[in-house]
């Protein structure tokens, strides 16, 4: 499993010959060579390359670096995000990368830049700490440790998810959360409007139900008729927003799920056309109210329990006396 | 069978035939088929009493009777389905008379209120009624050729039916008579009516004997057939509501083209072809504004989401299958829809028609697309699941056996059968508590109700007399005020309830028609 | 089905379960627990009211159909029931004006052809029993009156049966014999006494005690037989 890590210099055994430039690059040796084209060569090399390359690799492709130098164009080119750096056994390996929106991260760890860049493909959706510590790998406490970090520079931020009043998801600070996180129109700071739902339900129907009357007197056959009653989502948004009873815009999208609860509520009937259009119309209940509703009984709560023994039968029963009356 | 529709069938038995053929019936009910000797010794009533109840019971059609395992003891059968049928003998009746008359009414009635007889018998009774209650100048006779067209109508509709005949003991062959006699009847035999010598049903009618030729032949009502009329007559209103009454009258053309072709109690009707609808229509009514639209109002009702009629082919303009089955599923949807609205609020009903439509679903799905709040909603889901009008099916997301309520689906659903049995037990139910909350409110105020039964009858026969209207406020005033007062408010209280089981009635049909369907 | 939620949301476990993860906690708001320290009420209030009832005019007609036929049935053959009759001689105001159209209440009335039930039914069947409070002299007193009755009620049935029905023709041979049969008995006045008074006997253990027999007697019952019918006339 790849590991990041600091890049840290490696002993190097005392007799090879470089040794003694170890600690100090001589500057005449490298004056007509700059760090900079090191770099350069150094990720031509890593980018030719489809797998990781080695320190060896990279000392072979380039003699004249030294360990040093080499350490510190590594440590460059990774502030740079230019590449990454894997463990494979006991030796570091390093792969290209495409120097992203990383570049704004500067003097962040890399175990925050593994955090980062997973939060960032969750996109406005944000992730779930649960999920993030799954991907990621890291233990609760470095995790936790990281999120605060990033949270404190502004670079991610904890919006809190309508779906669980306890979850908690992480995205860009720049992103807006997406509706299925904030709850849409429908939400305003985590609570539900149901007045304001209901409200539009109303208004919905009363506007498919006029539709409906007008037509009463049609004279054009029935299909005509029909087709006069019914309206598609967008005339139904447009009459919604005309009425300006909603102090937030609402989408056509949002009119459609307004519509369907009023489906759902067996007073409209959706067919879409073959435009993909949605069209509604109000109708009525097959039925009238059974007869069992017309009963107490059949709103009595404690219809389990009665019988004939006991102290809850029909005899006695209070809701039959009261509706006797 | 239901217990509890045991019971309802008890206090039915009791209110139309008393207490003791009451008990022979439950007792029936309870142990099905018995011989005479054992259902007497565990009612403890006498064998005589038991004889005279089976006899009404077998009168009425309410039980049968066949040999028992040993060939030689009769054993009695209860049949739950004609006891109900005695809740219905005012829907029959009405039916006919908005249908064939009163002439046709008055002979159905006596029908009913004899069990089975012969043609002439009835006939002449009916006619003897009709001259009563019309009190026209006409003697009865003139009924007679009336009545004699109605029966032969109603036997050729198959209102009535044949009775079966007992078959001749045939001694050449052996046989010995085994006191059970052996009741068949041919389908020949079934709905063909009798030939009657009116000249006969004259003179019966005059109180000479005479034989009017159908001697031996009885006739019984066939309440299938009006079951028929009463499931139409619920499709096509269920239509007129949904779309209007245009459309319920070709309902109506369609069904009556079924009957040409199919049997009346199939799940899907054959195809009707489009071309004989419009010419039906055409010969009843050549100016009948529908004409124009037929085929859109085909459309209409085809493509509504009842499904009550499906187009199964293009030939002859189009073919058209009436959908029983499925008509029913989505009435009865519709009942339960209706009744949970009423029960449990119509946000609870906006979560039973989602888990309908979408069959499986979870909690938070619900909450989400039904656009409640998540407390409200779980609320109201608990309640619906609590009283069985939707099932949990949990599905385990891992391999585990044991996975707790983190790792497992909890998904809800409806079983269409199971809520209709349900809706059906609690009708019966509430069909009992009212019955029986009648019989309280009568009993308590049984003496008042004499009173005022006495009073009203002496007032009817002083007037017959010719009495001074002195005398008749003498007889009103035997009853005090406050006692006239209470009279009524009990009359009105037997008057609401009974209402009630008419309604009851209504919704008890309609599920058991549906699981009838269902069961097929 | 447990029962409704009053009280602790107790059961088995598994609802609990579900109760838990549906995000309702036992003991909070949904299922309801009352704070108070009472039992709950007998009948809580009601959360919605019944629907109204329609029936319009077809409903009326309807019902009163219902009414005709229930009463028909009352004042038919059809309606059996343990009969109790005042027996002394004395004349009730009641009695004239009770529906003069309860006479005789047998099987044969509601059984229109014998051969299309099993034949154990039809033997022995003895008309409805009265139940008489016996003086014994009494008793025998009456029986040659009621002999002479019976045979002309007899032959009165017999008329009238013979103008009503045709299907009796079949058996009409069978209840002549019986009828003749029946007559026999009937001289033999004796036996017949016996046989009533034990009847009685039992019937009275059936009926329960005096007080209240005579309490149902008013509203429904036949006819004190001195001023009118014989019930005892058997049929056949």
């Amino acid at each position: 499993m790849a590991m990041a890590t600091r890049v840290k210099q490696e002993p190097v055994s005392p007799t090879s010959s470089s040794s003694r430039e170890l600690c100090s690059p001589p500057p005449a040796l490298n004056s007509s060579i700059t760090t900079s084209d090191y770099e350069q060569r150094i990720l031509l090399l890593l980018q030719g390359s489809t797998k990781p390359i080695s320190d060896k690799e990279i000392q072979n492709e380039i003699p004249n670096l030294s360990p040093q130098e080499r350490a510190e164009a590594i440590n460059s080119l990774l502030k740079q995000g230019s590449l990454e750096i894997f463990k494979q056994g006991d030796k570091l390996v390093y792969k290209y990368k495409e120097p992203s929106s990383s570049s704004n991260i500067k003097g962040a760890d890399n175990e925050e830049k593994i955090v980062y860049s997973i939060i960032e493909k969750a996109g406005n959706k944000g992730i779930w700490i649960r999920d993030l510590r799954y991907e990621s790998n890291l233990i609760v406490v470095t995790l936790q440790k990281i999120l605060k970090n990033l949270e404190n520079k502004k670079i991610i931020k904890a919006v809190k998810s309508v779906s669980a009043s306890k979850k908690k998801v992480y995205m860009l600070y720049s992103l807006e959360p997406d509706s299925s996180v904030t709850g849409g129109a429908w939400y305003n700071d985590q609570d539900f409007e149901s007045e304001f739902v209901d409200v539009l339900n109303q208004q919905c129907f009363r506007f498919l139900h006029q539709k409906k009357e007008a037509v009463k007197n049609c004279k054009d056959g029935p299909i005509a008729a029909q087709n006069m009653a019914s309206a598609s989502s967008k005339d139904v948004w447009k009459y919604i927003s005309e009425l300006g009873i909603s102090k937030v815009q609402l989408s056509v999208q949002d009119m459609e799920t307004i519509l369907n609860t009023l489906v759902y509520d067996g007073k409209a009937e959706r067919t879409v056309l073959a435009d993909g259009n949605h069209m509604y119309r109000a109708i009525e209940s097959l039925l009238p109210p059974p007869g069992i509703v017309r009963t107490p009984c059949g709103v009595c709560p404690v219809f389990n329990q009665c019988s004939d023994i006991g102290s809850i039968n029909p005899k006695k029963c209070v809701y039959m006396t009261e509706w006797l009356e | 069978m239901s217990v509890l529709l045991g019971k309802v069938c008890s206090l039915i038995l009791e209110e139309h035939f008393g207490e003791i053929v009451s008990k022979v019936g439950t007792d029936l009910f309870q142990w099905g088929p018995k011989p005479l000797a054992l259902v007497a010794s565990s009612t403890k009533l006498s064998i005589d009493k038991v004889k005279q109840s089976l006899c009404v019971l077998l009168q009425y059609g309410l039980a049968t009777f066949a040999p028992g395992k040993s060939g030689r003891v009769a054993e009695y059968t209860i049949q739950t389905e004609k006891i109900f049928s005695l809740l219905r003998y005012p829907r029959y009746l009405y039916l006919i008379k908005s249908k064939f008359g009163v002439e046709a009414e008055t002979l159905v009635e006596e029908f009913l209120r004899v069990g089975f007889d012969s043609a002439s018998r009835l006939i002449v009774k009916a006619a003897t009624r009709l001259q009563e209650s019309q009190k026209g100048s006409d003697n009865a006779s003139a009924y007679l050729s009336t009545l004699r067209d109605k029966f032969v109508s109603l036997v050729n509709k198959q209102f009535l039916m044949r009775c079966p005949s007992p078959t001749p003991v045939d001694e050449e062959k052996g046989e010995k008579p085994t006191g059970i006699p052996n009741l068949t009847v041919s389908k020949t035999q079934l709905h063909l009516p009798p030939t009657l010598n009116m000249k006969a049903l004259t003179q019966l009618l005059e109180g000479e004997v005479a034989d009017a030729g159908d001697e031996g032949v009885y006739w019984r009502v066939n309440f299938d057939r009006f079951h028929q009329d009463f499931r139409d007559q619920i499709m096509v209103a269920a239509i007129a509501r949904r779309i209007d009454d245009n459309a319920s009258e070709i309902f109506q053309l369609l069904l009556q083209l079924m009957y040409i072709r199919t049997d009346p109690w199939v799940r899907v009707s054959n195809p009707i072809p489009y071309s004989e609808l419009r010419d039906t229509l055409r010969k009843k009514d050549p100016q009948s504004p529908i004409l124009p639209h037929l085929d859109q109002y085909l459309k209409i009702i085809e493509e509504d989401s009842s499904g009550f009629i499906t187009r199964v082919g293009d030939s002859g303009g189009g073919q058209f299958c009436i959908n029983m089955h499925k008509s029913f599923e989505a009435l009865t949807w519709t009942c339960i829809e209706n009744i949970i609205v009423e029960r449990f609020g119509s946000k609870a009903a906006r979560i039973f028609r989602l888990v309908k439509d979408r069959r499986f679903i979870e909690q938070e799905k619900i909450q989400q697309i039904a656009m409640i709040p998540a407390r409200e909603a779980k609320q109201l889901t608990y309640r619906l699941m609590h009283e069985n009008f939707l099932q949990l099916q949990e599905l385990r997301k891992t391999m585990a056996t044991n996975a707790g309520p983190n790792k497992t689906f909890f998904l809800f659903h409806i079983d269409l059968e199971e809520v209709a049995r349900m809706i059906l037990d609690l009708s019966y139910k509430a069909l009992y508590n009212a019955m029986n909350r009648r019989d309280f409110e009568t009993n308590e105020n049984r003496r008042l109700i004499e009173k005022k039964n006495r009073i009203h009858s002496i007032a009817l026969s002083l007037q017959a007399q010719g009495a001074p209207a002195e005398q008749l406020q003498e007889i009103e005033e035997m009853m005090a005020p406050p006692e006239v007062d209470l009279f009524n408010k009990v009359m009105r209280r037997v008057q609401k309830l009974s209402e009630a089981e008419l309604h009851l009635e209504e919704t008890i049909f309609l599920m058991q028609l549906f699981l009838s369907y269902n069961m097929q | 089905m447990a029962g409704r939620g009053r009280g602790r949301g107790g059961g088995p476990s598994f609802n609990r379960e579900i109760s838990e993860r549906m995000g309702i906690a036992p003991g909070s708001s949904e299922t309801p627990v009352e704070s108070v320290l009472e039992p709950p009420p007998l009948f809580p209030p009601l959360e919605s009211r019944p629907v109204p009832l329609e029936l319009g005019v077809e409903g009326e007609y309807l019902l009163a159909l219902k009414r005709d036929f229930v009463g028909y049935f009352h004042d038919s053959p059809s309606f059996i029931q343990n009969v109790v009759v005042k027996s002394d001689n004395i004349q009730r105001y009641s009695d004239r004006y009770q529906n003069a159209t309860l006479s005789l209440k047998t099987v044969a009335d509601i059984v229109r052809d014998w051969s299309h039930f099993p034949t154990e039914l039809r033997d022995n069947v003895k008309p409805q029993k009265i139940k008489r409070k016996l003086k014994g002299s009494t008793r025998r007193a009456k029986i040659p009156k009621k002999t002479e009755d019976i045979t002309n009620r007899l032959e009165e049935l017999e008329k009238r049966e013979e103008e009503g029905s045709d299907a009796e023709g079949e058996t009409e041979g069978k209840e002549t014999e019986g009828a003749k049969d029946e007559n026999k008995e009937n001289k033999d006045a004796d036996s017949d006494a016996e046989e009533v008074e034990e009847e009685d006997v039992d019937e009275e253990m059936d009926d329960g005690t005096d007080y209240i027999n005579n309490y149902f007697d008013n509203g429904e019952e036949y006819l004190d037989e001195e001023d009118d019918n014989l019930e005892d006339g058997p049929v056949y």
